[in-house]
């Protein structure tokens, strides 16, 4: 579960507040690398950091990327998992929500 | 046959090797990163393997900077043409192969060549520090020559580079897999290999590891990545990896690396040498032979061996041996800079280079056939 701070109080009348918290349900991520040997490389870097993580080619967006793969990830902690993937330098295109 | 033609490409390779070709063939026969379905994951999978296998095996910084290339000469190319604009300037040694010198001379590149010194490596550092000039942004040269085996101190060259702000390739043909290289404690930016000769690869497969950016690439095409993109992809190695890769010659080198692992490359080196220093010995006392350095030490060269039988054509001689069923390799050897500096520019030499294969005992046949070839 991922729930992130909602601010609708502020935004109607231009007042920063927080108003409550909106959760829901995430399975996992897509984190999309471009080439094959990124996403190997990533794929390896996550399971050594113990998250499930496969490969899988690009079958969404391509109108913007191109063709490419990305590593699905399961799990919550995307944080994490993206800020290893940019140490490494893998170069991450874009990340979505399973 | 007994093959000594090793410096060209190994004669026989090992039977894992063998195998692995003949399984990728059967098994992965699936363009590797290109269609998402099984078997080209599997290949994808074992091209990464590779580059991890060469990563580790050279002391590059990862995976990502290994790329399979046709041959050790269009890596030589892609480093040369793609790393240097118009008004920059390169220094090679005198003992490199046409792979290093052609592209440069059709090539707008300006050049200076670098006396090598046979005897004393400091001497040799000294005669490339000269040459270089404000617009000097690379020194390239061989690991070892290809015709009298002369190893160049790579790791004093790659030093001084590094201390000038220069950087810094290596045309590996002939010491992959034979003299223990470590690109970041040599401090070599780019690494060019030929597998099929030192570490018993199929031919049709080079290799060049960039630690540095090289800007232009030589070749555009499709790589399976960012293809909505009419621009090449920025990221190694894809994109120096325009159209399919030669994945059995890739699946081939996994196994020829763990070959030479197995085995190890001092134990590699030492067998060689053993073979080529008793031919160089033994011509070296003959009053008819002639050979064309002083000297012929473990540290200082590479197992690659030239001689001449006086009075006798070079490809004469060769011919002599092959109808004996021994190959060698006669002429100049694609490198007249290395003849020139030997003097045998106008007849060549015959070139002999063993392989893990080779034993002392083909070298004495050898040297008694020699005994016939004196009277012809």
């Amino acid at each position: 579960m991922v729930c992130t701070t909602v601010n609708t109080i502020g935004r109607l009348y231009g007042i920063s507040r927080d108003s409550g918290m909106e959760c829901k349900k995430v399975r996992g991520y897509i984190i999309t690398t471009g080439s094959i040997t990124y996403a190997i490389k990533g794929r390896d870097i996550l399971r050594r950091l113990g998250y499930r993580a496969r490969i899988e080619k690009r079958t969404s967006g391509l109108g913007s990327d191109g063709c490419g793969y990305s590593i699905i990830v399961e799990g919550k902690d995307i944080e994490k998992a993206e800020q290893a993937l940019r140490n490494a330098a893998v170069k991450i295109l874009q990340i979505n929500e399973l | 046959m007994i093959y000594f033609d090793n410096a060209a490409t190994t004669g026989r390779k090992p039977d894992t090797v063998i195998s692995a070709v003949t399984n990728s063939l059967k098994k992965l026969s699936a363009n590797p990163g290109r269609s998402g379905h099984k078997m080209s994951n599997d290949a994808a999978m074992t091209v990464y393997k590779a580059r991890e296998k060469v990563s580790d095996f050279f002391g590059a910084s990862g995976p990502e900077n290994v790329v399979f290339t046709a041959n050790c000469t269009h890596s030589i190319n892609f480093v040369i043409k793609g790393v240097l604009k118009r008004g920059e300037h390169i220094i090679i040694s005198d003992l490199e192969h046409n792979a290093v010198v052609r592209p440069l001379v059709t090539s707008d590149i300006d050049f200076s060549v670098a006396t090598v010194s046979l005897t004393d490596d400091n001497v040799t550092v000294n005669n490339f520090e000269k040459l270089i000039k404000n617009n000097t942004r690379m020194v390239f040269c061989t690991g070892a020559s290809n015709v009298i085996g002369k190893r160049l101190p790579i790791e004093k060259i790659g030093q001084m580079c590094k201390r000038r702000g220069i950087l810094f390739g290596v045309d590996a043909a002939q010491t992959a897999g034979v003299v223990p290289i470590d690109m970041k404690k040599a401090d070599i930016d780019f690494l060019c290999i030929a597998p099929h000769k030192g570490l018993y690869s199929p031919m049709g497969l080079g290799i060049l590891i960039a630690e540095k950016p090289i800007p232009f690439t030589l070749i555009q095409g499709g790589t399976g990545t960012e293809s909505i993109n009419l621009i090449q992809p920025t990221s190694l190695p894809e994109r120096f990896e325009s159209g399919t890769v030669n994945m059995p010659a890739i699946a081939g080198l996994i196994a020829g690396i763990d070959f030479v692992k197995q085995k190890s490359t001092e134990k590699i080196s030492d067998h060689e040498f053993q073979i080529v220093s008793y031919l160089y010995e033994s011509m070296r006392k003959d009053k008819d032979f002639e050979v064309y350095t002083d000297g012929f030490d473990r540290y200082s060269y590479a197992p690659v061996l030239s001689f001449n039988v006086k009075g006798k054509p070079s490809g004469e001689v060769a011919s002599y041996l092959d109808e004996k069923g021994i190959a060698v390799r006669a002429g100049l050897h694609c490198a007249p800079f290395a003849h020139k500096k030997i003097g045998t520019t106008e007849n060549g030499t015959v070139r002999v280079c063993p392989s893990v294969y080779n034993t002392k005992n083909e070298a004495d046949y050898m040297l008694n056939v020699f005994k016939s070839i004196k009277k012809l």
